[in-house]
């Protein structure tokens, strides 16, 4: 049972058949408690919390199913549970950001108008103005304790919206996306060709099959789509979830040991300097890199392999229910590569752009017919905005973006129109272009070179209002205007 | 604690988190830019900076930490 996964598609079956039967008596999640010790919950015994807060949200919601309820916390077990327990019951889901501003929160609260919003009370800068604007409507994320475990059914239609996760735009506001429990199932099951790497290597550690058990580190937010799919696809195989925190990495992935990790550049970047630098005593057990959200240096990717890490990468977005290309190759050639093609979704490259279609799909975005129509073409192909070019062996490969958005190596998208008319607001400013460099935000500013002071004053200030993945990181000067397109139009690259 | 030996235990962990040696760090350096940290790894030093001090910075202090001096302001506050 160790090496075998049990591939369902449906999360009622999730909870049923692998937490409830196949791996109940297995780790299924860590955290670290509010004493500050390592908590070990079982398959079984998590299954038993979803079917509490199922129940609990049976009666607090008069009638959980279609009811819109957004998730506002810190990760957590009772997050987690509630994610699982949320789609159990059939309720729309909406996982938010509590990194964002006030603003944002609110504009995309308004959009939702929650029935509910669980959340975990912690000090955040926007709380008091939640409580003014939501208070009748809160619900402690861990109001489950102490009810009963409820029945749980199957789900009406598995194929029905059941969540709803918020995205950036290019125009700076952000987009709903509107998925099913399917699309996130689906793309578990056709993912599966990541796990015989994982099994081959195992084996050939001398890991016998009942002694095999993969634990998962997660410091990646809930409210994320990888973090949030990875935590309806590892039950699938036995493999327990630690739920860390980025800001206590180091020390709680020495008191949760973990096979494996998921990461975003950023994190890579961390463990390689630690890996080159001997360090490999701080990462533990560490053998597997799930690698997602952004793009990964090639050369980071060989040093890691090169030192005993399998990389796994997947490429995806909300707009696909974090499936779309899955890359475990370990040759030279692939392992920088996007990944290869899953048998639940269609792929052309339209003019260098990359499409797909297939069950994955988002059902579009809430409320946003327009930018639907925009992302999804009338023959059903959703236009990713990313440029690739494909191999021989079906490997993508992302050669650049075609939408104005900038994707950090944090794994965070930003809008830079939303940036540039915060700077726009500075009088000294004739005219500016945010866009990434290395990685990070980097804003190119026209002004008089008397005023170049002036304005990085004006940008440390600004970046105080700003969350720390938001903040303009590097400023280059231009005395001059800024290059133009022969159609007038501020030039990006 | 004075303000220099808060300084000091700032540019250390800076030293062993980001290998950004002492003389590249002034108190007007910013963080994301002239010592070009990533979000993650001042995560990272702030975790560090709680251990060392004994102390919790809660969420929302986290945005006002732009330049090494506002770490240091901030501290000097609390175990100075």
């Amino acid at each position: 049972m160790g090496y075998q996964p049990h591939m369902v598609d449906t999360v009622y079956r999730l909870i049923t058949e692998n937490m409830e039967q196949v791996y109940a008596d297995k780790p299924g999640l860590r955290y670290r408690g509010a004493d500050g010790q390592i908590v070990t919950v079982t398959f079984g015994a998590y299954a038993q919390d979803i079917r509490r807060c199922a129940g609990w949200l049976e009666e607090a919601l008069r009638g959980a199913a279609g009811r819109r309820v957004c998730l506002l916390g810190h990760n957590s077990y009772p997050y987690a549970v509630a994610i699982l327990a949320l789609l159990a019951a059939e309720t729309v889901q909406v996982p938010l950001n509590q990194n964002k501003s006030w603003e944002e929160l609110a504009y995309e609260l308004d959009l939702v108008e929650p029935d509910a919003i669980l959340w975990d009370g912690a000090d955040y800068p926007w709380r008091d103005q939640l409580l003014a604007a939501y208070g009748g409507r809160l619900l402690p994320i861990d109001g489950y304790a102490g009810c009963a475990p409820a029945a749980l059914h199957e789900a009406a239609d598995p194929k029905a919206l059941s969540m709803i996760m918020f995205t950036s735009g290019t125009t700076g506001r952000s987009k709903g996306v509107m998925l099913n429990q399917w699309s996130i199932m689906v793309t578990g099951r056709d993912s599966i060709c990541s796990w015989p790497p994982m099994v081959a290597r195992a084996k050939a550690m001398g890991i016998p099959d009942e002694k095999f058990q993969l634990n998962h580190f997660s410091t990646l937010p809930l409210f994320h789509i990888a973090a949030y799919a990875n935590l309806l696809h590892w039950p699938l195989y036995g493999t327990a979830t630690n739920l860390a925190d980025a800001r206590t990495f180091y020390r709680d992935l020495a008191d949760m040991p973990s096979e494996s990790m998921a990461v975003v550049p950023a994190i890579a970047e961390m463990l390689h300097r630690d890996i080159l630098r001997d360090r490999r005593d701080k990462l533990g057990p560490l053998w597997i890199l799930m690698c997602s959200a952004a793009a990964f240096p090639r050369q980071t990717l060989l040093d890691l392999r090169d030192r005993g890490i399998l990389i796994v990468q997947n490429y995806g977005m909300t707009e696909t229910g974090s499936g779309g290309l899955v890359n475990e190759a370990q040759d030279d050639r692939h392992i920088a590569t996007a990944g290869h093609t899953i048998p639940c979704m269609e792929y052309k490259l339209d003019g260098g752009e990359l499409c797909m279609k297939g069950e994955c799909l988002m059902l579009g975005y809430y409320k946003d017919p327009a930018a639907t129509a925009e992302a999804i073409d009338a023959e059903g192909w959703l236009h990713t905005g990313d440029l690739a070019r494909v191999d021989g062996e079906d490997f993508y490969t992302i050669t650049g973006r075609k939408k104005n958005l900038i994707i950090l190596g944090s794994g965070e998208n930003v809008s830079p129109e939303e940036l540039e008319g915060l700077l726009a607001a500075c009088p000294a400013i004739k005219e500016c272009i945010v866009r990434e460099m290395g990685q990070k935000i980097g804003a190119c500013i026209c002004c008089d070179i008397a005023q170049q002071e002036e304005v990085r004053a004006y940008i440390t200030e600004l970046n105080r209002t700003l969350p720390l993945y938001k903040r303009i990181a590097a400023v280059e000067f231009s005395a001059g205007p800024l290059p133009r397109n022969a159609a007038g139009k501020l030039l990006r690259k | 604690m004075s303000r220099t030996e808060i300084l000091a235990q700032i540019v250390g962990i800076l030293e062993d988190v980001a290998e950004i040696s002492p003389d590249e760090v002034t108190e007007d350096s910013v963080l994301m830019d002239d010592l070009d940290l990533s979000s993650m790894e001042i995560l990272t030093i702030v975790a560090d900076l709680e251990e060392t001090f004994g102390i919790r910075i809660p969420e929302k202090e986290l945005r006002s930490f732009v330049t090494i001096s506002d770490l240091a302001d901030y501290l000097s506050a609390r175990v100075g």
